[in-house]
């Protein structure tokens, strides 16, 4: 009888602690601005690019919540979907699971990525929750991240704000939750007794000899350092914290 | 009459009796009201006009097009109780005023609340000429901002022409991708609200 009941009691005790240490995943989504760059294999280490997608991971408790990051450079949602890439991350989607949709910087690129924000964009982030929710994931949209470039008062320049505007309605139309990483970051930026100086360390600003990877200098007002897509993470998470989301669970004490 | 006899003579008492009186108290069957597909506000393009006449014709409306400005908000007398209304302000050739974005979304507001009290089922339209989909310079945007809003709000359908024509090549033309999607969209949007 031991014999029997052995073996069993065992597969029990280990299907619930199997089952107890699964993590949900937190599928990511977008472009650049999102990007994982270190997880390429041609990517130079010395670049000094950072996509706030790569900085999420160190929040959480990887028990509680595993990170995919399937965030490409210059990708917009109508792009990112021809290019199969959302075909990868659904892959990855099953019961339980978050997936972060940012899309913006290249819908409003005037080539094949183009997306009208108020018709194609919608209909696209539209798509990306209904499949997303269809997997038993829970979306989570974002509206896309700031640029640095001002205007002659000193604003940020709204370069995207259609975009986000258009995120807005589709999170209203399906019930879904949204962070406005544009208003946050926009907020972010101009908060500072030196916002030029605070702009200048959150994308990739060098002076020639500054920076060895751009040795005559550089002026990349929509790309982060370290600086920045760490604090676009941290916006993020601040903003899950408030909403009592879920997602908060998983994160480090 | 034995007892089993009399059990079978019984049951064909109670079934028949339970069929007359089935019958007897069956409703007539129900006329459907005859149903009106009317197109509010401007005239529509060659493109909406030829699907909203075959999805017409398909599913058995009248279709009428009533040229009528968006303040104008006299309900025709055409117009009655299941009908159903396509609210287009913005179409093509109107020589109608178009107020600015926010006065005619509280306008659009005030039309369907007009029609759901006289149990009539509104329909919004986007705009048929909404600016070329490869072009930043999104001239009737805040009417198709102001359009969604209104739906959302209100929980009225919308036959998206401009969704469609941004969709599949810009063009609306009779026999393009972006016209046999409208006319696609068009018969099953008034084939779900005829259930």
């Amino acid at each position: 009888m031991s014999r029997i009941i052995n073996p069993l009691f065992l597969s029990i005790i280990l299907y619930c602690c199997i089952s107890s240490a699964h993590s949900a995943d937190l599928i990511m989504v977008g472009d650049s601005t999102m990007q994982d760059y270190r997880s390429i294999s041609s990517f130079d280490p010395l670049r000094p690019i950072y996509g706030w997608g790569e900085v999420l991971p160190d929040y959480f408790d990887p028990d509680k919540i595993t990170v995919k990051n399937f965030a490409r450079s210059g990708m917009s949602s109508k792009s990112f979907i021809e290019a199969g890439r959302w075909d990868l991350a659904k892959a990855e989607i099953d019961t339980g699971d978050f997936v972060i949709i940012q899309f913006g910087h290249n819908d409003q690129k005037l080539d094949d990525r183009y997306t009208n924000p108020f018709t194609v964009y919608t209909k696209m982030l539209a798509t990306y929750v209904e499949e997303a929710r269809a997997l038993g994931g829970e979306p989570i949209l974002l509206t896309p991240v700031s640029r640095g470039t001002r205007d002659s008062n000193g604003f940020l320049k709204n370069t995207h704000v259609d975009y986000a505007v258009a995120a807005r309605i589709v999170a209203l139309e399906m019930n879904t939750v949204l962070i406005d990483m544009l208003s946050l970051t926009d907020e972010y930026l101009l908060d500072s007794a030196d916002d030029t100086q605070r702009i200048n360390q959150h994308f990739l600003v060098f002076a020639p000899g500054e920076n060895a990877f751009y040795p005559d200098g550089l002026s990349d007002l929509s790309h982060t350092s370290l600086d920045g897509a760490t604090k676009h993470a941290e916006l993020f998470l601040q903003r899950i914290i408030e909403l009592d989301h879920a997602v908060a669970a998983g994160l480090l004490p | 009459m034995n007892m089993s006899s009399a059990f079978y003579a019984l049951l064909v008492i109670v079934v028949l009796s339970g069929c007359t009186s089935s019958s007897d108290n069956a409703e007539p069957p129900l006329q459907p009201e005859p149903t009106t597909l009317h197109y509010l506000g401007s005239m529509p393009n060659l493109c909406i006009n030829d699907s909203l006449s075959a999805a017409s014709d398909e599913l058995a409306f009248d279709f009428e097009l009533l040229e009528l400005a968006i303040a104008d908000k006299q309900l025709p007398d055409t117009v009655s109780a299941n009908d159903i209304v396509l609210l287009d302000f913005i179409g093509q050739a109107s020589s109608m005023p178009i107020p600015a974005a926010a006065v005619f979304q509280r306008h659009l507001t005030q039309w369907i609340a007009l029609l759901s009290q006289h149990d009539i089922k509104p329909v919004l339209v986007t705009p048929s000429e909404f600016a070329s989909a490869m072009s930043p310079q999104n001239t009737l945007a805040e009417y198709y901002l102001q359009i969604r809003l209104v739906a959302i709000e209100t929980g009225t359908p919308i036959l998206d022409v401009s969704l469609n024509r941004h969709m599949h090549g810009d063009s609306i033309d009779i026999g393009s991708n972006a016209c046999m999607a409208v006319q696609q969209e068009s018969h099953d949007l008034l084939a779900s609200l005829m259930l």
